[in-house]
């Protein structure tokens, strides 16, 4: 089922409306667009109006589009803080999963909106998406269970003689080490050089690779470099 | 069930009119983190109550007989055996802590003058023996009174040693230890109704034991994919059912539930029977998977239902009607618009427990705000009281609270807002025959009771 609807059923609104209080996003009725609040939450009357308006105005994609795309950044969040020292509970890692599963995939089903407020989650981004969720469950299981030795990572036949296999284990290594704890992923995300993506901002964002691998020199292949030069460099 | 006072009463279809009784812990406002309650449990008579801890401690509370010198009192609850049952442990293998905290506490049917409990960590499982002892023997032979050894030699007549009365003392001992069973960890345990087997579940197996033997476990459910990446789905909750023993449950976090017939197979991956509410498309979101999850389940006494909890309601199934639930309770659906917040402060993860009263006619589960829920399922009432110390005089009647959804607040409402949703009650156990409750209340403990007990 498409998560991008022109009007949205009414459970969304409300939480589309809980969510924009507290990130200080205000959506505007006749301009029918969002506006950054500068972080300010509004004040309770002001949300209290706004329920009174109800049904006179719709969410409009962008809006959907960056509540998705902070859901997908409060969820990255949420792994990268639930590695401690104690075993990670493998429930609340699963939910979380799928969770970002259906996001990637609105985020994929959606059109890029003109302005992009936040041009982060296009299609070329999928696979470093992808490979991050994917991370998440077979780093668990290597160091939750002894008697399983560690799964290979997938990967299409045809590229695979490509590639240089270092990237990759130690990408996943990172993304489950407490390095990252101190750079942050956003800090990981905003680096991200977009002007090749601004560019096609108007049309339906192109296929994501099927492998979960880069070929050295592509955006993908830059984007891994500049993440070993921030957990190496720090 | 006892009857309203006054006008005629409908079998089990009163109202109750619940009364604070007691309340045990701190009071201080820091909450010491090993203080939290994870665990409260009556055993088969309610004489006992049994709570578990985040420091590993167990705290068993035993009920006084009834003064008959005071009708109106009725048994209160008081400290009968603490003791320490796990400790925090260190995977050296894995670097991993093992959390000391008590996830599960589970009381074996009495058969002797002994009492016996099993109680779970997420690792290992322990069976423990409390005993009381209120005699000891004196006029040993051999040492003094005080235990020294006696020279023999200074032995020079033999008498018999005479049991005599002492002061009460409680012990509590291991009696087995199961470990090593399980690589994920352990969220339910259940006794069998054989008495003699119980079933231990974690994330993705179901290992069943024998109550004598530690050194073996039949694995009877394991739903861990080849590939880890393909894992979509955890088990949240296990219980044998209450009187067939080939017979069991497990629940998920897709909001599923597998009732399982152990004598089908040995291995209980294709269930019997599979129990799944249709998601109603119109309330779809990103959060309805996690709302799905369920975080317990119950079989009524009768062995005809069970309960399970998900985050925002609890639903009543009949063991015959697998393609939807026979009732469905709305705990706090005011939540809904919330949930956004609630997965980023983490609350959305929240396992809350239910449980039934002993007649099956009602049923009780924790909210936020200390606030709890009681549903009578007779009558289809419902109540939210709250356990707070303000409410705490001797046999004050609690008053019924209400959460405000919009709109304008009355007086005594509370909007939703304001709750505080750091006071949890994921913890409640109903008396098996009485209308006693226990709420855990964090590092506190409440024990109310219906006035016309």
């Amino acid at each position: 089922m498409s998560l991008v609807e022109e009007k949205l059923p009414d459970p969304w609104r409300l939480e589309l409306r809980s969510f924009s209080f507290r990130a200080g996003y205000a959506f505007n009725p006749s301009t029918k667009e969002a506006e950054d609040m500068g972080g300010l939450k509004r004040k309770h009357s002001d949300l209290e109006e706004e329920e009174e308006e109800d049904g006179k105005w719709e969410w409009n994609p962008a809006g959907l589009r960056s509540y998705q795309q902070a859901l997908l950044r409060i969820s990255l969040d949420k792994v990268q803080r639930s590695l401690g020292p104690r075993a990670p509970s493998l429930r609340r890692h699963v939910l979380i999963h799928n969770t970002l599963q259906q996001l990637q995939a609105a985020i994929r089903l959606a059109p890029a909106p003109a302005p992009p407020l936040e041009p982060l989650f296009l299609g070329e981004e999928d696979f470093s998406l992808s490979a991050t969720i994917g991370s998440i469950l077979r780093e668990l299981d290597t160091s939750m269970d002894e008697t399983e030795p560690p799964p290979n990572p997938v990967a299409s036949p045809g590229l695979q003689d490509e590639v240089m296999p270092q990237a990759d284990p130690v990408f996943l290594e990172a993304l489950s080490s407490r390095y990252l704890g101190d750079s942050g992923l956003d800090d990981f995300f905003l680096d991200i050089d977009t002007s090749a993506v601004e560019k096609e901002s108007t049309l339906v964002p192109p296929e994501p690779p099927h492998s979960l691998f880069c070929a050295p020199g592509s955006w993908e292949w830059n984007e891994l470099d500049h993440i070993m030069e921030i957990i190496l460099g720090s | 069930m006892a009857g309203a006072g006054g006008g005629g009463c409908l079998a089990g279809g009163n109202d109750f009119q619940w009364c604070f009784s007691q309340v045990k812990g701190a009071v201080d406002e820091d909450v010491a983190e090993a203080d939290i309650i994870s665990a409260v449990e009556f055993n088969c008579s309610g004489d006992l109550l049994a709570t578990g801890d985040k420091g590993g401690r167990v705290v068993i509370f035993q009920r006084e007989q009834e003064n008959k010198g005071r009708p109106h009192s009725r048994g209160e609850y008081n400290v009968y055996s603490t003791f320490q049952s796990h400790e925090p442990e260190f995977d050296y293998l894995k670097s991993l802590e093992i959390e000391e905290k008590i996830n599960k506490i589970r009381w074996l049917p009495q058969q002797n003058a002994a009492h016996f409990l099993l109680s779970t960590n997420d690792k290992t499982i322990k069976l423990w023996k409390i005993s009381e002892r209120d005699r000891r023997a004196e006029g040993y032979n051999l040492k003094d009174e005080d235990g020294r050894l006696r020279d023999p030699f200074r032995v020079t007549a033999l008498r018999v040693p005479i049991l005599k009365p002492m002061d009460l003392m409680v012990e509590a001992s291991p009696r087995r230890i199961f470990a090593n069973a399980h690589t994920y960890h352990v969220n339910s345990i259940s006794v069998n109704s054989d008495h003699e087997t119980y079933l231990s579940a974690d994330d993705l197996r179901v290992n069943l034991w024998h109550l004598e033997i530690t050194d073996r476990s039949f694995n009877i459910v394991d739903i861990k994919p080849a590939n880890m990446e393909e894992l979509t789905e955890v088990i949240t909750a296990a219980e044998f059912h209450p009187h067939q023993c080939n017979v069991f449950v497990y629940s998920s976090s897709k909001g599923t539930i597998r009732l399982c017939d152990m004598r089908s197979s040995a291995l209980c991956d294709r269930h019997s029977k599979f129990f799944e509410e249709p998601e109603d498309p119109s309330s779809r979101s990103f959060f309805s998977e996690i709302i799905s999850s369920i975080s317990d389940v119950k079989f009524s006494h009768s062995g005809r239902y069970m309960m399970t909890r998900d985050y925002l309601s609890v639903k009543v199934w009949d063991l015959n009607m697998e393609g939807r639930p026979v009732e469905t309770h709305q705990v706090h659906e005011y939540l809904r618009s919330k949930l956004c917040s609630l997965y980023e402060n983490d609350c959305i993860f929240d396992k809350f427990e239910c449980c039934w009263n002993g007649s099956d006619s009602a049923i009780m589960t924790g909210s936020y705000n200390n606030f709890f829920r009681m549903f009578d399922r007779n009558t289809r009432r419902d109540v939210t009281l709250e356990a707070s110390r303000e409410n705490s005089k001797p046999r004050a009647s609690l008053k019924p609270r209400k959460v405000c959804t919009g709109g304008k607040r009355k007086k005594d409402e509370i909007s939703v807002d304001s709750l505080d949703f750091n006071k949890k009650i994921l913890h409640t156990a109903w008396h098996p025959t009485e209308n006693i409750v226990a709420v855990a209340a964090t590092n506190n403990l409440y024990i109310f009771q219906d006035k016309v007990n």
